[in-house]
C-alpha cells in the first residue's frame, strides 16, 4: 500500500486538498452529467421529467452486475450489453407508460413516472434481492499519482468513460440525420411530423439514448463504491435531476455543467465545512442559480432545445 | 346484499374473533414473535439470526418444549427499516398475541419497537441490539448483547494500551444512532487513555461516496481510522480508504461482522481489529458444538449474530421456564433476574436493567480469518 500524503504545513495541505477534492468532484460529477443527460433529452423532447431514469441508472448497474457474473464478460462488452438492455427497458417504458398519456395533462404523465419509478424498485426488489450486493471487481486497484494528488483507476475510468460518450451524444445530436430530427422534434413536434420526420421513432430514440448513459453511469458507480442495491437510483436521480435544471433544463451541454458543477460542490463542501451539510448545500445552489437565472446556467428563451 | 356476502361476512366475524381472542387458536403452545432483518441492507444479520433462532426453537421443542408447551415461532421481515419493524411488532401484539418478542436486530429497528412493546406491556428481547438506550424505554425491554458504551470503550482502551495507539480518526454515520452511540464511548475512553482523536469525519445512512471525507481524512495521516458501521458501508468504506492511499490501522465493531464483509470490501479489510460477542477460537463446549451443528445444518459457519440468536432463544427459554406461565408480568421478572445460563456467548447473567453481563473479544482479520487477538471481561465498567 503507498504511503499517504505527507503533510506540509497547513497552507501547503489546503491547497492540496482542494486540487485532490476538485479531482473526486469530477469523478462523482461525471456520474451526474450521465444521468443528467438523459433528464435533459427526454425533457426536451417531450417536456417530461422521467422521474424513473434513477430507477434505469440503478437497472444499468445490474445488468453490468448480471453480465459480468453470469456471463462472465469483461467489463466493456458487459457495459455495452447492460447499455443495450437499459435502452430497451426504457424504450418499453415510453412505449406502455408515456406514449398513452402524449396528449393528456403533463401532471398525469409526471405522476405515471412517480409510479414507474416506484413500480422499477419494487421489481428490481423483488427479482434481484433487496441485500446490497458487492459489485464484482473486473479490474485491478491502481492509483496515479499527478503531483502532490493521484487518481485512482476507477476515477479515471469515470471520468474517461464519460467524456468519450459525451462526445458520442454530441456528434449524434450535432451531425447525424437522427440528431437533426431530435432537434426538430424537440422545437416542434407538429411541424417536424409535417416534414415527414417518424415522431414516435425520434422519441424511442431519445429514450433508448438516454437510458444507455445512465446504465454506463450504474456500471461505473458499482465499480467505484462496490455497492448496488434497489434504492441506489433514489439519491443520484434527483441529483442528477438538479444537474440538469441547474445547467439548463433541455440544454445538453447544460446537463454536464450542472454535473459536474454539483459533483465539485459537494466534494467542496466536505473540504471546507461539515459533511453532514453535503446534499443540502447541493440542493441550495440549486435554489441560488435559479433566483438568479430561472432558466438555468445556460438555458435561454428560445434555445434550440434536445 | 346477496346471501353469499352474508356468509362471508359472518364466517370471516367468526375468524376475526377467533384470532382476536388470546388462547383460542392457540391451544398448548407458547407464540413467539421474531422480528429479524432477512433482506435489505443488513441482511446476513437478519438470515443469521433466523437461522440459530430456528435451531435454538427446534432442539426446545424437540426436547419436550418448555413445561410441557411447544413453542410457535412466527417470524416476520423488518428490511432493516424502522417503519417496517413497528409495523411487525404490531402485528404480532394485535393479531398473533405472541407472548414474547425477540428481536428486533439492529438498534434503529429496535428503538422503533421498544415503545411499542412497552406500551403494549409486551416484553421484548433482542438478541443483537447494543444502543445504549435500548434498555432506557421501559421494564419490559431486554436484550442479549452487551451495549455500545461497552463496546466503544474496550476498542479504544484495546487500541490506546495493546497497540499503543497515539492518534486516530474516526468516521461515522451521523444519522444511525449505533454509530454515533460508539463513535462517542471510543472517543471519550481514547482520550481518557492519553490518545488523541485528530480528525472526524462524518456522511449520512445510505450514502455511498465517501471519497471528500476520506481524502480530508487521509491528508492528517492518522494511525488508524475508526469505522464505527455496518458491514454494508465499513466494507465499501475500508475499500475506498485504502484505494486513497491510507495506511492506518483500521479498528471496526460488532456491525463488521459478515459473511460479506471481504467482498464489499475487496479484500481491504485486511489486518484490521474489531470487538466482537463472541469467538469461534474460544473453548468452551457450548460453543463448539453449537459451531459443528450450525455449521453442519447451513453450510457455512456461525457468525456473532447467530450465536447471539441462539443465546437469545436460551434467555428466553429459561425465562419462561421460571416464569411458569405467559403471564408478561412473569416473563418480564423472570428476564431481568435470570442467571448461570451457559451460552455461546460467555455465560450470560442479567441485570435488572436488562443487559446481560458478559467479556468481549477483540478480533484481527488475518489471512480472511477472524483470529481472536484478546478477551476482555466487564469487570468495572
Amino acid at each position: 500500500m503507498t504511503k499517504s500524503i505527507p503533510l506540509e504545513g497547513d497552507a501547503m495541505a489546503w491547497h492540496i486538498i482542494a486540487l485532490q477534492q476538485l479531482i473526486n468532484g469530477l469523478a462523482l460529477g461525471s456520474v451526474y452529467a450521465l444521468i443528467a443527460l438523459g433528464y435533459t433529452m427526454v425533457y426536451g423532447i417531450i417536456r417530461l421529467i422521467n422521474f424513473a431514469h434513477g430507477d434505469i441508472y440503478m437497472l444499468g448497474a445490474y445488468f453490468g452486475f448480471y453480465a459480468i457474473t453470469m456471463l462472465k464478460l469483461p467489463l466493456v462488452p458487459a457495459m455495452i450489453v447492460s447499455m443495450a438492455a437499459a435502452a430497451v427497458v426504457g424504450v418499453l417504458l415510453e412505449r406502455i407508460a408515456y406514449k398513452p398519456l402524449r396528449n393528456s395533462s403533463r401532471i398525469a404523465v409526471l405522476i405515471t413516472a412517480i409510479g414507474a419509478s416506484l413500480l422499477l424498485q419494487s421489481t428490481a426488489q423483488l427479482v434481484f434481492g433487496a441485500s446490497f450486493k458487492p459489485f464484482p471487481q473486473a479490474m485491478a486497484f491502481r492509483r496515479i499519482q499527478l503531483g502532490p494528488v493521484f487518481m485512482t483507476n476507477r476515477q479515471l475510468l469515470i471520468f474517461g468513460v464519460a467524456v468519450l460518450l459525451m462526445v458520442i451524444l454530441h456528434v449524434i445530436v450535432q451531425y447525424t440525420k437522427l440528431g437533426k430530427a431530435m432537434r426538430a422534434v424537440s422545437m416542434d413536434k407538429e411541424a417536424a411530423l409535417l416534414m415527414g420526420i417518424n415522431v414516435d421513432r425520434i422519441i424511442s430514440a431519445t429514450f433508448a439514448i438516454g437510458s444507455a448513459l445512465a446504465a454506463a453511469a450504474g456500471i461505473l458507480v458499482g465499480m467505484y463504491y462496490n455497492r448496488i442495491d434497489p434504492y441506489m437510483g433514489m439519491m443520484p436521480g434527483l441529483k442528477a435531476f438538479v444537474a440538469a435544471v441547474l445547467g439548463g433544463i433541455g440544454v445538453v451541454p447544460g446537463a454536464v455543467l450542472g454535473g459536474l458543477l454539483m459533483g465539485v460542490a459537494e466534494n467542496m463542501v466536505v473540504t471546507l465545512g461539515s459533511s453532514t451539510l453535503r446534499d443540502a448545500v447541493a440542493f441550495a445552489i440549486l435554489i441560488v442559480v435559479l433566483l438568479f437565472r430561472p432558466n438555468g446556467l445556460l438555458g435561454k428563451k428560445g434555445i434550440e432545445k434536445v | 346484499m346477496s346471501s353469499s356476502k352474508w356468509k362471508t361476512m359472518v364466517v370471516c366475524t367468526f375468524l376475526v374473533i377467533a384470532l382476536a381472542v388470546p388462547g383460542f387458536a392457540q391451544g398448548d403452545v407458547i407464540k413467539i414473535g421474531l422480528i429479524s432483518s432477512l433482506t435489505g441492507s443488513v441482511s446476513t444479520y437478519g438470515q443469521s439470526v433466523r437461522n440459530a433462532v430456528t435451531m435454538a426453537v427446534d432442539d426446545i421443542n424437540a426436547a419436550g418444549g418448555i413445561n410441557g408447551r411447544q413453542i410457535s415461532l412466527v417470524i416476520l421481515d423488518d428490511k432493516g427499516d424502522g417503519t417496517e419493524a413497528a409495523q411487525a411488532a404490531r402485528r404480532l401484539i394485535d393479531r398473533e398475541n405472541v407472548a414474547l418478542i425477540l428481536g428486533p436486530v439492529i438498534t434503529p429497528c429496535v428503538m422503533a419497537v421498544a415503545p411499542i412493546c412497552q406500551a403494549a406491556g409486551i416484553p421484548m428481547l433482542t438478541p443483537t441490539g447494543t444502543g445504549d438506550q435500548i434498555t432506557t424505554v421501559g421494564d419490559y425491554i431486554f436484550r442479549g448483547a452487551y451495549k455500545d458504551s461497552f463496546q466503544g470503550s474496550i476498542m479504544a482502551q484495546f487500541a490506546a494500551l495493546n497497540l499503543g495507539l497515539k492518534e486516530a480518526a474516526i468516521i461515522y454515520d451521523v444519522a444511525n444512532d449505533y454509530s454515533v452511540g460508539l463513535r462517542n464511548a471510543f472517543k471519550a475512553t481514547f482520550e481518557e487513555f492519553g490518545g488523541k482523536v485528530i480528525a472526524e469525519e462524518s456522511y449520512s445512512t445510505g450514502d455511498t461516496d465517501f471519497s471528500a471525507q476520506l481524502t480530508s481524512l487521509a491528508m492528517r495521516n492518522p494511525q488508524a481510522l475508526f469505522i464505527p458501521d455496518y458491514y454494508s458501508t465499513a466494507g465499501p468504506i475500508l475499500m475506498q480508504a485504502r484505494l486513497m492511499g491510507m495506511d492506518s490501522v483500521m479498528l471496526g465493531v460488532d456491525g463488521w461482522d459478515s459473511p460479506d464483509l471481504s467482498a464489499l470490501a475487496g479484500g481491504f479489510e485486511e489486518g484490521g481489529y474489531i470487538v466482537n460477542h463472541y469467538s469461534a477460537d474460544v473453548d468452551s463446549e457450548v460453543t463448539q458444538t453449537f459451531i459443528k451443528r450450525y455449521t453442519e445444518k447451513f453450510g457455512q459457519a456461525p457468525d456473532a449474530l447467530a450465536a447471539l440468536g441462539y443465546d437469545g432463544v436460551l434467555i428466553m427459554a429459561k425465562a419462561l421456564e421460571e416464569a411458569g406461565s405467559t403471564d408478561p408480568e412473569a416473563i418480564k421478572h423472570a428476564l431481568g433476574t435470570v442467571q448461570n445460563i451457559e451460552a455461546v456467548t460467555g455465560t450470560i447473567n442479567m441485570d435488572p436493567e436488562g443487559t446481560p453481563i458478559k467479556s468481549a473479544v477483540i478480533l484481527k482479520i488475518s489471512g480472511g480469518k477472524w483470529e481472536l487477538v484478546d478477551q476482555i471481561d466487564p469487570v468495572g465498567r
